[in-house]
């Protein structure tokens, strides 16, 4: 039985290129979004609203607000 | 694509299906979308005095409609329940900006005010209700922090006849710890907004141990004379501890009253005291002749003594009064 040591272990120029240039450009496709960042000043109206819908009142509106302003 | 949105100097980059800071424009499908448009949480009536606007059409009931939203985050903010949530969370009502206008007139108000929480980041729903109420002959108020960037406002401006805006403190370091953001763009929003014709009145929520010193004041109402004149309407508010500041006491009614004397000495006219009932602290005065043009009690105007938005000794008063 071949016996195992740290040089058996070790992996060519070759190989550790491969790996060295995989880990640097892996990230890449998740960031490349973040260089094109669109600006907007104006949103678009949503088509409906994600929280839970009332009815407006008369009730309600003839009171004045109890919130500040 | 992460999209970035350039209504307010927070310039928030928001990625898939995330939100700015504001918590209602989203990044939906690579889009920016305002989604709380069309969906006010509070609609109400108030005295127009409630804002608190005193130089606008005094005496009126104005239709008052607010969403979630905001984009500073106050640790003092009265209205926390409303501002500081999710839309998720806050039930709100359909409202277009096509119906706001017959509501209003439905019950007899001559104004809308986009008040409660933050009408800039609700800014499409703010441009279109007060578009469709110029139309309809009503006039509009915003009540606002200001903190908005210059080309949106410009935008905005022109459909709006009255702008309450909230000048915290006249310290940066102020707005970066107390409210996270910065004094700048709300001076400048100050400022434009007078340059394009809004009948301006300033609020300034006086805070114990924050920004009631005397140098503080007087640096607010030097400013307010120098740059949007001495007739400028400056009201000093009384802080009541709440959300995340209940630390700190209320404001002391003395307080209250050396800030206008301060903001007095300094040349402006038009001081006020507000959420604390004061003797005469609420009127409002002839800068010229002195006379006691109308008299406030709370929320309700007792006489009112200006004919044709003038004194009569003569005196054209600032404010729209008719």
């Amino acid at each position: 039985m071949r016996e195992r040591t740290l040089r058996h272990m070790a992996i060519n120029r070759r190989g550790f290129l491969r790996v060295t240039t995989a880990a640097i450009l892996a990230p890449i496709p998740r960031f490349a979004g973040h260089g094109m960042v669109r600006g907007y000043v104006e949103a678009v109206p949503a088509r409906r609203y994600p929280g839970p819908l009332r009815k407006i009142t008369e009730k309600e509106v003839k009171i004045p607000g109890h919130w500040a302003g | 694509m992460t999209l970035q949105c350039n209504l307010c100097p927070k310039g928030c980059v928001i990625e898939h299906g995330q939100s700015g800071e504001c918590r209602i424009r989203v990044n939906i499908d690579e889009r920016l979308v305002a989604v709380t448009y069309g969906h006010p949480c509070s609609v109400h009536i108030d005295p127009v005095e409630k804002k608190p606007m005193f130089h606008f059409l005094p005496g009126t009931g104005i239709l008052s409609i607010a969403t979630v939203g905001c984009n500073l985050h106050c640790k003092n903010c009265q209205n926390w329940e409303i501002s500081q949530e999710n839309p998720e969370n806050v039930s709100a009502e359909e409202l277009s900006p096509e119906r706001v206008p017959a509501l209003a007139k439905e019950y007899g108000c001559q104004s809308v005010a986009y008040t409660y929480t933050e009408p800039l980041v609700y800014y499409e729903y703010t441009l279109d209700c007060s578009m469709r109420a110029r139309e309809a002959g009503l006039r509009n108020v915003i009540v606002t922090a200001g903190y908005l960037n210059e080309e949106p406002l410009r935008k905005l401006y022109p459909h709006i006849d009255g702008a309450q805006i909230d000048i915290k403190s006249m310290s940066d370091a102020f707005y970066r710890d107390i409210c996270d953001a910065s004094l700048g763009p709300v001076l400048n929003a100050c400022v434009l907004a007078r340059e394009m014709g809004v009948l301006v009145e300033i609020t300034n929520l006086v805070i114990p141990t924050l920004n009631d010193s005397d140098e503080e004041l007087r640096k607010l109402a030097r400013w307010v004379a120098a740059h949007l004149g001495a007739e400028t309407p400056l009201h000093f508010s009384r802080f009541f501890p709440q959300y995340r500041m209940k630390n700190l006491p209320p404001t002391p009614s003395e307080t209250l009253v050396r800030a206008r004397d301060i903001a007095r000495e300094e040349g402006l006219c038009h001081v006020y005291i507000g959420n604390l009932s004061l003797p005469d602290s609420e009127n409002t005065y002839c800068p010229a002749c002195k006379q006691l043009l109308i008299e406030r009690r709370g929320f309700s105007v007792l006489t009112n003594n200006i004919k044709y938005g003038k004194c009569p000794c003569g005196k054209e008063l600032y404010g729209i009064w008719q």
